[in-house]
């Protein structure tokens, strides 16, 4: 599905991000900003939210469980061998064994899920809005809905222009 | 907060963020130079070497080592601990140094996370090797299997160890790799030949760059990194327990783990230190890893080295005042005056006394100095492993059991072999895979500056 953007070029990034503040005060939609590196105040300004912390929690909590039952399991039920008269509820030298899957598993999966939910996959194709955003600048891209008048595009290129972008173009991805 | 006017700047130069790319990618898309060849048949020919004694292990078997009933374990464990060591700066470098915030890690910990995979699957050559029938490795794995199902000794130190050491290849390997995503992505967009723009598309695995993924990005870093942070305590732990849980006299003492995990940041940090020397003089890349990121490695050696001689101070100490004999003769007669008291003071040396040359600003800043005497320490910590190893074992309680413990062609052949393993992915990472995280150094390019506040 092709979608028309605004595409604006910023140098730096404090520009970038009067540019992004400028841009939402006067109810423009920011689809999305390509940066070279993290910036913290653009995450604050789209609102970006992430559940990979949360659900990295849960993975633990669910690999505590079940490396801890199998080793009860394993131990105890299913073959319940006695060596040296120990018990074999042996929960103390479990301990190891259950900290350690907690890291693999919730790591394993946390990755898993980053590439969920950015959907990424080895070789995929990559269609960007200017790619000059993965190198030394920051691209903000604005929606252009169809209803949009060349008045209010105007607008939008010249608040890009006014908070310090280089280059505004329009385009189509 | 970092203060660029107290403590200068990360990255020297006044650089734009595209010239960081540029300069960070040289090595990448410059013809391959002449040492480069000669330093990759080198340690070819090493691992030609360690693959002939893997031959000679696999096919003859353990006979051919020079471990004996007494000494059990010899060359084989020293190198596993020896490499697991080295192995753990990449996460205390990623990891430790990003939770206390300290910005001058950016630049160094790609490498240093590369090494730690690097070193990590070295050293699981070695109890594979040393199972003698390396066929049925997978014995030690808890699958349901038709012998019962019984299942394995889930209280053995030997077999946490095996779920720590994967465990902690995989996770590093985790970390490291995402973390070179980003960096992936713009070799995609700069590669020049077809073959590069292929296969860095897949190894980008699409990166957009996009502040939604960024944010996940940062989110499952974070996540790795406090995850991981606990594993760099606990798999020298477990690697110590394996020694700590036998009864054999110098072994079975309670500072084992503590001392294991500072020794193997202590041995980790020394092998960043010669790899980062190396790779900023070869390829210049002297604006990024700069001085001062010299001098705080050096520094964060001299707290360590005091660490470790408090431990070998500990250790003596506390078989004195046991007063048990087995414990004393395996310390003073044994140790410090006994057969293999050139290990011992060859430890005691490079690991205790010469780093304290640190001290002086002018030995830190010395690079060619400060070189030899990392190279010294990594000497340093596998004589310490060899101390520990062989003099415990050839010497144990019975005088009729002693026997003393020479390596063999095999053995030598095998950590030769590693050594060559070792080179040779370094080599190929300082070729086709950005050696400093081109992202978090731009983001650190201009930390501290007034106009960020």
């Amino acid at each position: 599905m092709s979608q028309s953007i605004i595409v604006g070029i910023f140098d730096e990034e404090n520009t970038l991000l009067t540019g992004i503040h400028k841009l939402q005060e006067e109810g423009f939609k920011v689809l999305d900003v390509i940066s070279p590196y993290p910036v913290h105040g653009v995450f604050k300004a789209l609102k970006t939210k992430s559940n990979i912390p949360l659900l990295g929690f849960l993975y633990g909590l669910s690999a505590f469980f079940l490396t801890w039952y199998f080793l009860y399991w394993a131990n105890v039920i299913s073959y319940p061998l006695t060596f040296g008269g120990k018990p074999h509820n042996a929960t103390p030298s479990f301990i190891i064994i259950i900290f350690v899957m907690v890291i693999n598993l919730t790591g394993f999966l946390s990755f898993i899920t980053l590439l969920g939910k950015t959907k990424m996959y080895p070789g995929k194709k990559v269609k960007l809005a200017d790619i000059r955003g993965l190198d030394d600048k920051f691209v903000v891209v604005v929606e252009k809905d169809k209803e949009m008048t060349y008045d209010k595009l105007d607008i939008v290129k010249n608040l890009m222009t006014e908070s310090g972008a280089s280059e505004v173009n329009e385009k189509t991805v | 907060m970092y203060n660029k006017a107290i403590r200068g700047p990360l990255v020297l130069g006044n650089k734009n963020i595209g010239q960081i790319t540029s300069e960070v990618l040289s090595p990448m898309e410059r013809k391959l130079p002449v040492w480069w060849y000669i330093a990759l048949t080198i340690s070819l020919s090493a691992l030609t070497f360690g693959a002939w004694a893997a031959y000679r292990t696999i096919a003859f078997g353990i006979g051919e080592w020079g471990v004996n009933n007494t000494a059990g374990w010899g060359w084989g464990i020293i190198n596993f601990v020896w490499w697991i060591g080295i192995g753990h700066a990449g996460t205390a470098f990623s990891i430790f140094l990003l939770v206390l915030r300290q910005k001058w890690r950016t630049s160094i910990n790609r490498s240093a996370e590369a090494m730690t995979v690097f070193a990590i699957l070295c050293a699981s050559m070695y109890p594979l090797l040393h199972l003698g029938r390396i066929w049925l490795f997978f014995y030690i794995l808890p699958y349901p299997n038709f012998r019962g199902p019984l299942w394995i000794n889930f209280n053995s130190p030997l077999f946490w160890d095996v779920v720590a050491i994967s465990t902690y290849v995989f996770a590093s390997a985790t970390f490291w790799y995402v973390g070179m995503l980003p960096d992936f992505a713009i070799i995609r967009e700069r590669a020049s030949s077809k073959i590069k723009k292929v296969v860095y598309s897949i190894l980008s695995f699409g990166w957009n760059g996009s502040a939604k993924t960024w944010f996940h990005f940062e989110n499952l870093s974070l996540v790795l990194a406090g995850i991981t942070a606990a594993l760099v305590v606990s798999v020298h732990s477990i690697v110590a327990m394996d020694f700590a849980t036998a009864v054999e006299p110098g072994w079975h003492t309670t500072i084992f783990p503590p001392y294991f995990v500072v020794g193997a940041i202590f041995s980790g940090f020394a092998m960043v230190l010669t790899l980062v020397i190396i790779m900023r003089q070869v390829f210049n890349l002297k604006d990024f890893i700069t001085d001062s990121h010299i001098n705080a490695i050096t520094k964060i050696l001299i707290f360590i080295s005091l660490i470790m001689a408090t431990g070998y101070a500990t250790e003596i100490f506390i078989s004195w005042y046991s007063g048990n004999q087995y414990e004393m003769f395996t310390f003073f007669h044994n140790r410090i005056n006994g057969d293999y008291r050139w290990a011992y003071w060859i430890m005691v040396t490079c690991n205790a006394f010469i780093p304290q040359l640190f001290w002086f600003k002018k030995v830190r800043s010395n690079i060619a100095i400060v070189f030899v005497i990392a190279l010294l320490i990594n000497l340093g910590m596998w004589f310490e492993r060899f101390v520990i190893v062989v003099t415990s074992l050839t010497k144990d309680f019975m005088p009729a059991n002693w026997h003393s413990y020479h390596p063999t062609i095999v053995e030598i052949g095998i950590f030769i072999g590693t050594l060559g393993f070792f080179v040779t992915g370094i080599l190929i990472f300082f070729r086709f895979f950005p050696v400093i995280a081109i992202h978090e150094i731009k983001g650190v390019n201009n930390i501290g500056e007034e106009s960020n506040h």
